[in-house]
């Protein structure tokens, strides 16, 4: 690969720094957009207040409040409980909410290891990588954000549809009894791909910026 | 090692660029009344209870039927009942009176943009590593073209590496200059890139040899130079009653060619080619021919049937996960066959070289049994052959060149000094693209008598891809094409027949130039 891709590097690293939106819920939780179509339990959302920030499934929305149900630890006993956390719209600041996961993650392993495959083109690297960089950056972004909905730029109703009810909470419905998604916490390859895709880049500015002093 | 790494590379490439792995989906969550808003090709729909608990049905339907009080709505489906913790509690065929129902979902995948555009730069990426495990001359310039003076101006003499359509299928090709004339003491090579391709050159070596002057040297088809001093030209050539003599006498602007069956592409056809003037000794076929546009029109159109997952299917050709290259074997090269000692006439070798563009001349030495025969046959596809020359040549005793490297390259008309350190390093590759054109310079030892020129080339091509194949996608079509390539030649017969007369003109006017 040429010296003359570190123009190209610069810009994504801006992308990757400033572009990505990494997902909240965590590993595993989130159903993949296939699975959604069968999948009954709610969003992962996350939302701040002025005084704390609360995350875990979106379980209902009515008309001044949001229900969500959170996994905490007991600090004393080492057990974790859900607890059905009530949050009134109005002491809402800002908030988010995974839908499904939109394996953007894997669509940077995608680019990565694209950005590597160029490695077999010769000279001609020096417009596939580039391509692979750009166009790979901007895709993982662009996907990586897809199934994202925040609030206030979208209205609660638009989060009902992605809440365990979007009928509302269950009349007579015990709240103590609730539980959340059981699920299996799954590896992320995210840091071994965010190596993988800085590595070269970094490798190249570090030679520029040698030969540059010398 | 490092090129194991890049296959799993691009392996991993093919396998994690599924598309559907990266689809969306859009929900729609609506109350019953307005169900006709829901996607109706989605695989599940949920109705969601008002005492919280989910019916998850497949295959789902609506009806409406009468209970005996009057006509009622109902969603019917095989599926499960879910309560609030969504664990299951019924497992059947449901049949789910509608108004019973607060609100009805259903989630549609669509394709992922930035998937898409990925794909496409996948596409284009496995284009430069892996292009091409089928196995035809491409459009015009699929290699590289040499342009050699031959006295009075430069004109195409020799093409390289014409088969070497992906990085696995890097060859040497050895191609006689014919009609090259030389007096200086450098001889002088012209090396274009003239077509939507990326040509990757290992070494491009000149190989000459001392000769008299009414001697000459051919190369052939197992490796070996001959030298001769007698060539016999055909007595007669014949196909169907028709004669050809006027067009293989001579290696001129005249050559013998024939149309395609108009039902079957692989339908063969015999020349029939005697010889006078035949004695004891051992002789050669000199055969000077180049391939028709057919294998040009048969390999885009693979490209084409493949669409946008050209690069996807070419891997897998590579791979060799399914079967590839059988349609151009049955298509075939130019079959020479002589007479045995029972008078039966029996296939004695073939001449496959691939190449629309410059006329190949090669040698087949032939068996004795030529002697008594005088006669030889050659059995070619319709229409896939453009047959210049035609020669017997006595052969005397096998020869060594001597091996010359470039002296200098110019690019430009400016002296390139990283190309003729890639050229001369066996373990760098010299890339050009489209409209290059580079001069190549070789010092030829002084000498009394004159040479005979042969360019040795190895390296390999890169096809891009146009948009217009890509429109034409059909898996159907490339199945049938890999699995039954008998069937396809038969089926694409009247396609090319629409398109041959003109194919010629076409692929002369479309060299790319800057």
């Amino acid at each position: 690969m040429r010296n003359n891709l570190n123009f190209y590097h610069v810009i994504v690293i801006i992308f990757i720094i400033q572009g990505c939106a990494p997902q909240i819920a965590p590993n595993g939780y989130l159903p993949t957009s296939k699975q959604t179509q069968s999948d009954t339990f709610g969003g992962w959302i996350e939302i701040e207040n002025e005084n704390e920030i609360f995350s875990g499934e979106l379980i209902a929305i009515n008309s001044d409040s949001l229900f969500i149900l959170s996994n905490e630890v007991n600090e004393y006993s080492f057990t974790s409980n859900d607890k059905l956390n009530v949050i009134s719209k109005s002491d809402i600041i800002n908030m988010r909410l995974d839908k499904y996961d939109s394996k953007s993650v894997n669509m940077f392993g995608w680019t990565t290891v694209g950005i590597y495959s160029t490695l077999t083109h010769g000279l001609i690297s020096s417009f596939t990588a580039p391509l692979w960089l750009i166009i790979g950056t901007f895709a993982s972004s662009s996907q990586s954000k897809k199934p994202i909905i925040k609030y206030p730029n979208s209205s609660f109703d638009d989060f009902i549809p992605f809440s365990r009810f979007p009928q509302g909470l269950p009349d007579g419905f015990n709240r103590d009894n609730l539980k959340s998604k059981s699920y299996l916490p799954s590896f992320s390859p995210k840091t071994l791909i965010t190596i993988g895709c800085l590595s070269p880049i970094i490798l190249n500015m570090v030679l520029l910026i040698t030969l540059d002093s010398n | 090692m490092i090129n194991k790494i890049l296959i799993y590379l691009i392996i991993i490439l093919i396998v994690g660029c599924n598309p559907d792995a990266y689809q969306l989906a859009n929900r729609i969550s609506v109350d019953p009344i307005n169900g006709d808003l829901l996607h109706p090709s989605s695989p599940f729909i949920k109705a969601h209870m008002k005492d919280g608990k989910v019916y998850v049905l497949n295959s789902w339907e609506m009806i409406n039927k009468y209970d005996g009080f009057g006509n009622v709505n109902y969603l019917i489906g095989e599926g499960t009942l879910l309560s609030v913790n969504r664990e299951i509690l019924e497992q059947e065929q449901f049949e789910i009176p509608l108004d019973s129902v607060v609100i009805l979902e259903t989630n549609e995948l669509t394709n992922s943009g930035p998937a898409t555009a990925l794909t496409l730069v996948t596409g284009l990426s496995l284009i430069g590593s892996t292009l091409c495990a089928q196995n035809p001359k491409a459009c015009f310039g699929s290699c590289p073209t040499f342009y050699v003076n031959d006295g009075q101006n430069n004109i195409i003499q020799a093409e390289g590496f014409s088969s070497s359509i992906s990085p696995s299928l890097e060859a040497t090709d050895i191609d006689m200059l014919y009609n090259a004339s030389n007096s200086d003491e450098i001889f002088q090579v012209e090396m274009k890139n003239e077509a939507y391709e990326t040509h990757v050159i290992s070494y491009l070596d000149l190989l000459i040899f001392p000769k008299s002057n009414d001697e000459r040297i051919f190369y052939e088809i197992d490796g070996t130079f001959w030298n001769t001093n007698e060539i016999i030209g055909p007595s007669s050539c014949s196909i169907n009653n028709n004669d050809c003599l006027d067009k293989i006498i001579e290696m001129d602007d005249l050559e013998w060619f024939s149309v395609t069956d108009s039902f079957n592409l692989a339908k063969k056809e015999i020349i029939e080619i005697e010889f006078n003037n035949i004695e004891n000794g051992d002789y050669g076929l000199i055969l000077g021919a180049r391939q028709s546009l057919l294998s040009t029109f048969i390999f885009y159109q693979a490209l084409s049937y493949m669409g946008k997952n050209v690069g996807e299917w070419l891997a897998m050709t590579e791979r060799g996960e399914i079967p590839h290259g059988e349609i151009f074997n049955i298509l075939g090269g130019i079959e020479i066959l002589i007479k045995n000692e029972r008078g039966k006439w029996e296939k004695w070798n073939e001449m496959k070289e691939m190449g629309p563009i410059a006329t190949d001349i090669h040698m087949i030495k032939l068996p004795h049994l030529i002697n008594e025969s005088k006669s030889i046959k050659l059995r070619l596809a319709k229409g896939n052959w453009r047959i210049n020359y035609i020669a017997l040549a006595s052969l005397n005793e096998k020869l060594e060149p001597i091996v010359l490297k470039p002296s200098s390259i110019y690019y430009d008309s400016k002296y390139d000094e990283e190309a003729m350190n890639l050229l001369l390093d066996n373990k760098q590759k010299l890339v050009t693209l489209p409209g290059d054109v580079y001069t190549i310079n070789y010092e030829i030892p002084p000498n009394e008598l004159k040479y005979e020129y042969f360019l040795k080339s190895r390296g390999y091509y890169l096809e891009w891809i146009r948009d217009s194949w890509i429109e034409e996608e059909n898996l159907t079509s490339l199945i049938k094409m890999n699995f039954t390539p008998k069937k396809t030649l038969k089926d694409l017969a009247p396609i090319y027949k629409e398109i041959e007369a003109d194919m010629e003109n076409i692929f002369w006017n479309s060299k790319y130039e800057k």
